[in-house]
């Protein structure tokens, strides 16, 4: 049972819970950093070249990479086992400005990998549309450039890939009205897909192989959180 | 009396804010549960299925043709942009029951269902999946998503990236091989 010292009377309980109320309603909107997630997916095809044992001949042969396979290289990167999950793009509502961050996502955890994926934007042409001054869709177009690499800098550790895909970018973005947590909120639902080419470098037991390679990168449609 | 007023106008907005407050929190931590049930979900797979990218173990699969029963019940449910997500979800595990599920929405009545249910089969990555999409190419009338089954079929007739880096592996300690034996 809760028994008050004698000083503290009616007054002072109603101000501290006034007080207490405030830090808690602050708290409680400060856990609201709103954020976007896309799911990202990578498929791609690359070209092999090795010795035909039996005839010595040089044989180029294609193979598939998708986001499995990176997981696969980013758990055998940093120690931490995100196969099986899934990359996702994610975007700050509160901040704009905010980079994306990349993360690979299991049940067990969440490992940021934005170090593992450069990404460079280049110069773009839109198509915008306005309804009074407010913005309400766009579309994009660019070359833009992907990368990802899981090669350490330890001498000696030439364990991982290198990878540079350049590609033709579209992204869509609409604005809308969503209710993130029952708070209304105008955010941007973003889609991206980039089609093209790039070199991919595989270190094997410290020797090298080069291989070109086909494909999209895509940034699904965003689902959003509070 | 006017103590008294004041004393009463603070107790009830103290709890006010208090209950305001409790809300809030509450609200918060019903999102974070209604997120978790799929992500308990995948992990389990992950458990199951374990390990490597390509080395995918699945049971046989068959094709739903009759407009794919799950498929259809999450349509009445769940607008198309989540339905896509949840297709991409599945196809990043590795267990016979996600595929399963992919596969019942390749002949789902909306076009960009069948178009997320195509790729989400693509990273899934079972072979499995192969004579699937042929059989649908030859179901299907329009001449884009024939196009796209095939392809679907040829890429996953490809061999891994990790299976030609076990490859190169191999090659390079058969090569090593004779010069370590001398």
């Amino acid at each position: 049972m809760f028994i008050a010292p004698r000083n503290l009377t009616m007054k002072t309980i109603s101000k501290l819970s006034v007080c207490v109320a405030v830090a808690l309603c602050a708290t409680a909107f400060e856990v609201r950093a709103a954020t976007s997630e896309r799911l990202v997916t990578i498929t791609l095809t690359g070209f092999d070249q090795y010795v035909d044992q039996t005839t010595g001949d040089d044989v180029a042969r294609p193979f598939r990479i998708t986001t499995k396979d990176f997981l696969y290289q980013i758990t055998d990167a940093t120690g931490i086992n995100v196969d099986g999950g899934v990359l996702i793009a994610i975007d700050s509502l509160d901040n704009p400005d905010a980079l994306t961050r990349i993360v690979a996502r299991t049940k067990m955890r969440e490992v940021d990998v934005t170090d593992f994926f450069p990404i460079s934007q280049g110069e773009s042409v839109r198509t915008v549309k306005y309804v009074g001054n407010d913005l309400r869709s766009a579309t994009f177009y660019a070359i833009d450039q992907f990368q990802f690499s899981s090669v350490t800098s330890t001498p000696g550790d030439t364990n991982g890939i290198d990878l540079i895909l350049q590609g033709f970018t579209k992204e869509t973005q609409r604005v809308l009205t969503t209710r993130i947590g029952g708070v209304p909120y105008s955010v941007t639902s973003s889609i991206l897909s980039s089609e093209g080419n790039g070199d991919l470098l595989d270190y094997v037991s410290t020797n090298r192989f080069l291989s070109p390679f086909k494909g999209t990168v895509k940034f699904g449609a965003p689902k959003f959180y509070p | 009396m006017k103590k008294l007023v004041t004393s009463k106008l603070f107790f009830a907005v103290g709890f006010g804010g208090l209950l305001v407050a409790t809300l809030l929190f509450s609200a918060n931590k019903k999102l974070v549960i209604t997120e978790q049930p799929q992500l308990v979900e995948s992990q389990q797979d992950v458990v199951a299925a374990k390990p490597g990218p390509s080395q995918v173990n699945t049971a046989r699969v068959e094709l739903v043709t009759s407009n794919g029963q799950g498929g259809k019940s999450a349509a009445s449910t769940n607008s198309v942009d989540e339905q896509i997500i949840e297709l991409t979800e599945l196809g990043a595990r590795n267990d016979a029951e996600s595929l399963k599920r992919i596969i019942a929405r390749l002949s789902d009545s909306d076009p960009q269902i069948r178009e997320a249910a195509l790729d989400a089969t693509i990273q899934f990555g079972s072979r499995d999946a192969i004579p699937i999409l042929e059989e649908l190419a030859t179901k299907t009338d329009d001449p884009r998503e024939r196009i796209d089954s095939l392809d679907g079929a040829k890429f996953l007739a490809l061999p891994t990236f990790s299976e030609i880096r076990a490859q190169r592996r191999t090659n390079l300690n058969s090569k090593a091989l004779p010069t370590s034996q001398n």
